[in-house]
């Protein structure tokens, strides 16, 4: 910004001289005090008058500034200068903050601006529809005066906005809400809602779907087996190609219904809003009567359990059984027969680990992100050999995300792997 | 109309945000009883017991709440003495406060029946009148409360006028319900738990009126309870909102 010189020099220069001439005048006449005094009078009228000119454009200061004599010419034109500067910078901020809120008006997200007290500052048209808001009168209304679902309030309140909120509301349609809330600014917040219905839907026929088909394909299944059980019982009268067939059969429907079992399984537990029938359970229980079952099915392998302790988890019985069931049963099949399965339970901080490790023949680490991935496979060969229904992790993974645990992997190629459910410390356990 | 800022004017700042909180707590009953009310008449239509039960324990959850929202007025109103449209705010929020809690005990009543009628079977008539005048009422209640948030005396006129509509629809409702109990004597005990189901609802209804005139109350400072509606009517149609 360029300053306008203030001509100081001049202006007392102009003073003197005037008071100068003003005390000569006065010392012809004889009276030198009265004249300077006269003068210096005149100088405070004409800087009042100038002063009146500046304050009189200072009120509408969007005309242009008048001519102003002198020191005060000078003044007002800094200040002038100043002004458009400034009015520049405001214009263009106002174009910046118009320019976003026009972007964020667009979306087709809702979003809101809520301050530090929860009263709405602003809001755009997606959320005025989504939420039955109106435009000007509803700014500094109490977000949660207006917005009443208890679910949406408890969840403004908290404060924790990792997770977003889904809720469904709505009368005539029933509309699934997904909300998702940030702290920006002076403890202010910003919520983000969007319209989640179409795809809770949709997620909801496939879930529906799988199950069905499920279903529907176990009753003709467990006819084909049951009679292969009876044809095979009776093999010595068959001629010796047909009992290979026939066997190889067998087989392969018991694979197709361990597949089905697995299908209808995952689709029961994997709803996220099913309700959970929460008891608090002993690990030592749950991991004895796994032995014992798989004692039954694999008496040749030893499965050594240690555990710390009387750990006891929150959570269902059954699916936590599935879980812990199907880690074994990998851990079984993946290694070689000589060696040990350890089942260990400890704790460690907060936290409540149940690793599973087998001496098999590992993982390559490049494997671990789709590991828990439907019919995901490692070596396709080998493990429809083995006879897995590629369901196994992604059962454990739902399991442990409805007990709010998570699924840790280690393993090294040639040495093994450790599959780990760690649980988060509970107020309940 | 009353702007919002209204009750920020005060020197107390303490009281501002005892009002505001007042305000909040009572709001925030009422969104907790608008849900009460949105599912019992799930659990009604879609006879699902288990639900219902949520809804008659969850009851006691709208009671505590009046409980703490009385006493919370009755404090303010010895603390701090108020006057003029705080005085209006605190006494209405007072009788929106009872008024709310009987519509938690009517959406309670409600999910009995549907408890009932979850053992008995399903009802000849499909449940249409309770799913017509449910929606109707749950819509009426949510206005209420939404003209009360945003003090809109239109708003509330408008849930008041649409009273005399859901007592028109009750009637014909009530007609047809007993077309159906002459059809087949059998149905007889189903309909009735409906009928009960249905009175409720109607009973909703006129509490989310109430709320409504409350709220004229608060904002205009006028009684339009028995009958002064007409005047009120004629009053905004020259002065708008005010």
């Amino acid at each position: 910004m360029s300053v306008a010189s203030v001509n100081w020099a001049s202006a007392a220069l102009k003073i003197a001289v005037l008071v100068g001439l003003a005390g000569l005048l006065g010392w012809h006449y004889g009276k030198p005090l009265v004249a300077v005094a006269l003068s210096l009078l005149a100088l405070i009228a004409f800087w009042l008058y100038q002063m009146h000119r500046v304050k009189a454009w200072l009120d509408k200061p969007e005309q242009p500034p008048p001519d102003v004599y002198g020191i005060w010419g000078d003044l007002l034109a800094q200040i002038y200068l100043h002004q458009r500067n400034s009015k520049a910078t405001q214009e263009r901020l106002q174009a910046t903050v118009q320019n976003l809120r026009d972007s964020l008006a667009s979306m087709r997200d809702g979003v809101i601006m809520v301050d530090s007290l929860g009263a709405i500052e602003w809001f755009n048209q997606a959320a005025e529809s989504l939420l039955d808001l109106r435009f000007p009168e509803d700014q500094g209304q109490t977000l949660t005066n207006l917005v009443r679902s208890p679910q949406f309030n408890t969840y403004f309140v908290q404060g924790d906005y990792d997770k977003p909120l889904q809720y469904l509301t709505g009368l005539d349609f029933p509309t699934h809400l997904r909300v998702e809330i940030t702290h920006f600014g002076q403890r202010q917040r910003l919520l983000f809602i969007r319209d989640v219905s179409l795809s809770v839907r949709e997620e909801q026929i496939r879930r529906d779907f799988v199950a069905n088909v499920s279903h529907e394909m176990r009753t003709p299944l467990t006819v084909i087996s049951g009679y292969l059980g009876t044809i095979l019982g009776d093999s010595g009268n068959l001629p010796a190609p047909y009992t290979k067939a026939l066997e190889q059969m067998a087989q392969q429907a018991q694979r197709l219904e361990n597949l089905l079992k697995d299908l209808l399984w995952l689709s029961r537990i994997e709803g996220e809003d099913r309700p959970h029938e929460q008891e608090i359970l002993d690990i030592k229980t749950l991991v004895e009567e796994l032995r014992e079952e798989m004692g039954g099915i694999y008496p040749e392998r030893e499965i050594q359990v240690e555990l710390d302790g009387q750990p006891k988890v929150l959570g269902d019985y059954r699916e936590l059984y599935s879980a812990v069931h199907n880690l074994t049963i990998n851990a079984i099949k993946y290694s070689p027969a000589d060696t040990p399965v350890q089942i260990h339970g400890f704790q460690q901080g907060n936290e409540f680990h149940l690793a599973i490790r087998d001496r098999g023949m590992g993982i390559d680490s490049m494997h671990f992100p789709r590991l828990t991935e439907r019919f995901y496979r490692v070596d396709d060969s080998r493990c429809s050999a083995l006879g897995g229904t590629g369901l196994g992790l992604a059962i454990v993974k739902h399991v442990a995300a409805a007990h709010g645990a998570r699924l840790q992997i280690e393993s090294e190629l040639g040495e093994g792997s450790t599959f780990t459910l760690i649980f988060a410390e509970r107020e309940s356990r | 109309m009353m702007k919002q800022e209204g009750y920020q004017q005060h020197i107390s700042g303490r009281f501002n945000a005892e009002l505001e909180a007042l305000r909040n707590h009572m709001l925030e009953m009422g969104g907790k009883v608008e849900q009460q009310l949105k599912r019992a008449l799930e659990a009604l239509v879609n006879m699902d017991s288990g639900e219902a039960e949520l809804i008659v324990t969850g009851d006691s959850e709208v009671n505590q709440m009046e409980m703490a929202i009385d006493d919370e007025c009755s404090s303010i109103l010895a603390r701090r003495q108020p006057t003029a449209s705080d005085l209006r705010l605190v006494v209405a929020i007072i009788k929106v406060n009872t008024d709310l809690e009987r519509i938690g005990d009517e959406a309670a009543k409600v999910a009995k029946q549907a408890l009932r009628l979850a053992g008995e079977g399903a009802s000849p008539s499909n449940f249409v009148e309770v799913r017509h005048i449910g929606n109707r009422v749950a819509v009426m209640l949510r206005e209420a409360l939404d003209a009360f948030a945003r003090l809109d005396v239109d708003m509330a006129l408008k849930v008041m006028q649409g009273d005399s509509q859901v007592d028109r629809e009750y009637g014909s409702a009530m007609r047809s319900l007993v077309t159906f109990m002459m059809e087949d004597p059998r149905d007889i005990g189903v309909i009735l738990n409906e009928m009960w189901a249905l009175r409720s609802l109607e009973r909703i209804g006129d509490h989310a009126c109430n709320i409504s005139e409350h709220v004229v109350y608060l904002v205009r400072g006028l009684d339009v309870r028995h009958g002064h509606l007409d005047e009120l009517v004629n009053q905004s149609g020259d002065g708008g909102s005010g």
